[in-house]
Order: structure tokens, then C-alpha cells, then sequence
């Protein structure tokens, strides 16, 4: 699916992170995801479910933080927005950690 | 006698006293000051919210020192509580001699951040937490309780949409306490603390 159509669809706000793997022009991120602030929520489902997110032809990967990809630890989605083409992603853990790189298409395991 | 403590190059407190061994030192609004009786060797925390509380309107003199969870306190060392007695606004105060985490939480769901803030909370914020999101970091500076706050975005569902906390129940922010006082896992409804208390 679009990458645009992923920000509209998901609220990622609080939702976790689990692992970030990023190689070459491929971007790809485990997420537990907060169910019971997305559509279609029932009371009574899981509040939370595991989900991966695989960008492909991934361009000007940026990682800003004071640790590296494979130290994140569960680490909670501040913001994630999609602008000019360019996904943004703004975790907090200890620190922030802010991840950015240009993308047009996103698969989606749920 | 007591004697103000003060950090030291070390970075561990010492006592400051006069020749006589009497108290000396000034206070900022955001820091604690621990005091050492002498003779007893019972230490008390002297704050502006520790003041109000700790019997400075002459109720009672309030001597709790306890193993409080922050750098400032744990740098005194833990001290032993001597006597606990009501808190003039009835919050529940815990074996420890701080409110409980569930009373301070309660305290937190009618406070905007800038009105903790003007009771002396400090933002602790990475700036590029400040930079990128509405979100916030605050430390309570007696407590050292940490929490986030989160703005609420519109088109959000539920209370997704609304301005809420996160009460870290641990420095790094592991999990979160919901507004009863117990530990939840991140990401959970629970771990939300709606402003306002309408969840």
C-alpha cells in the first residue's frame, strides 16, 4: 500500500517498537501495535498485536540517536508522519531517537 | 542542631554548618534540602512542598526520611522514618512517608503541564522531544516521578484525541502505572491518564 495511505489508516501514537532492521534500500520494522486506538476495534480484543512494516526502495535512510538500530528496546512512537515523500518516525525510550527516509510503497503483515 | 546539607565536589552531600555547628546555606524553589540533626542523627527533607506538608504550620514536627526514589535523595542516603501523620489534604501517605503513587496520580488528572509546572515540576525534555512533538517529559523534584505528557490529536479515536499523561513507573519509562496505581504495560488503554478524568 502507499506509505501515505498507511499514516491515514493507523494511528501509530503509542504504539511500541520492537526491532528495526534497515540494509541496503530495504526498511524493515516490528511493531506492537496499539489495536484499541484503530478503527474497528471491539472492547474486548487484544489491546495490543505484533505487525511488521517492510519499505522497499527505501532512499536517505537517516537514524538519529545516541544508540544504534538493534539496541531498540520496545521503545514507544511519538509521532510518525509522511511528508514530501519522506517518512519520519520520533521514538522515545531513554532518549529520542528520530528515523527518517524517503518511501512510496509499505507491505503491511497483520 | 542541624545542619544544611550541600553537594560536594564528590557530588555526595555534606553538611554545611557555621562555626557553632548551626545551619547555614540558602534554597532554590526546586531544591531539597536535607537537614541532619546532630545530636539524633534523624535527617528531614526541607523543600517548599516538603514545608507544607511536614508540619511547618506548627501541627507537628515531621522527621521523614525514607529511601525516596530519586538522585537527589539517594545521594543523602535512606534515612529511617521517624513519624507519619496525615496529610493536610488527605492524600494517602505511604509506609515511606511520600504520597502514594496512586494519590499522586489522582493529583495529576485535574493539572494542566503548565500548572504542574508552576507547582515546581521540572521539564526534562530531550529537545528533540521539544523540536518534533507537543509530547513532554516532567520530573516531580522531591518525588523524582517522571511522567509524559502526550497532546491529544484531533481525528484521533476515543481518548487518543486527548491530552493525557503516562506515569513511568521506572526511570527509563519500562512500563507505566494506570490511575489506580498499578504497574501496566505500555501501549495499554490503561496506561493513559486522561486530563480531566473522564476515563
Amino acid at each position: 500500500m502507499q506509505v501515505k495511505g498507511l499514516i491515514e489508516t493507523f494511528d501509530f501514537h503509542d504504539s511500541n517498537v520492537i526491532e528495526l532492521f534497515h540494509e541496503k534500500d530495504i526498511v524493515r520494522i516490528k511493531i506492537d501495535l496499539c489495536m484499541w486506538k484503530q478503527a474497528g476495534y471491539k472492547e474486548g480484543d487484544d489491546e495490543l498485536k505484533e505487525i511488521s512494516l517492510e519499505f522497499d526502495a527505501v532512499e536517505n535512510y537517516i537514524w538519529d540517536a545516541e544508540k544504534a538500530e538493534e539496541d531498540i528496546e520496545y521503545d514507544t512512537i511519538l509521532e510518525m508522519s509522511y511528508s514530501d515523500g519522506t517518512l519520519k518516525i520520533v521514538l522515545v525510550d531513554n532518549g529520542v531517537t528520530i528515523i527518517s527516509f524517503k518511501c512510496n510503497e509499505v507491505k503491511i503483515w497483520i | 542542631m542541624h545542619a544544611v546539607m550541600r553537594k560536594g565536589r564528590s557530588g555526595r552531600y555534606k553538611a554545611k554548618t557555621d562555626r557553632t555547628g548551626r545551619a547555614t546555606g540558602s534554597r532554590d524553589k526546586s531544591e531539597v534540602i536535607p537537614r541532619v540533626d546532630l545530636d539524633t542523627g534523624v535527617i528531614s527533607y526541607h523543600s517548599q512542598a516538603s514545608q507544607r506538608t511536614h508540619g511547618m504550620d506548627g501541627t507537628q514536627d515531621r522527621h521523614i526520611l525514607i529511601r525516596v526514589q530519586t538522585e537527589k535523595a539517594t545521594e543523602c542516603g535512606d534515612v529511617i522514618q521517624r513519624s507519619v501523620v496525615p496529610d493536610e489534604k488527605g492524600q494517602q501517605i505511604g509506609e515511606s512517608g511520600i504520597p502514594t503513587i496512586k494519590s499522586q496520580i489522582q493529583e495529576l488528572i485535574s493539572k494542566t503541564p503548565q500548572q504542574l509546572q508552576t507547582e515546581g515540576w521540572e521539564d526534562i525534555s530531550d529537545p528533540r522531544m521539544v523540536m518534533y512533538t507537543q509530547s513532554r517529559l516532567l520530573r516531580h523534584p522531591i518525588t523524582g516521578l517522571l511522567i509524559r505528557f502526550d497532546r491529544g490529536k484531533e481525528g484521533r479515536l476515543g481518548f487518543s484525541a486527548l491530552d493525557h499523561y503516562h506515569v513511568y513507573a521506572d526511570e527509563k519509562g519500562t512500563n507505566y502505572y494506570d490511575k489506580e496505581g498499578n504497574i501496566v504495560k505500555k501501549g495499554s488503554k490503561a496506561s493513559h491518564i486522561v486530563i480531566g478524568g473522564k476515563y
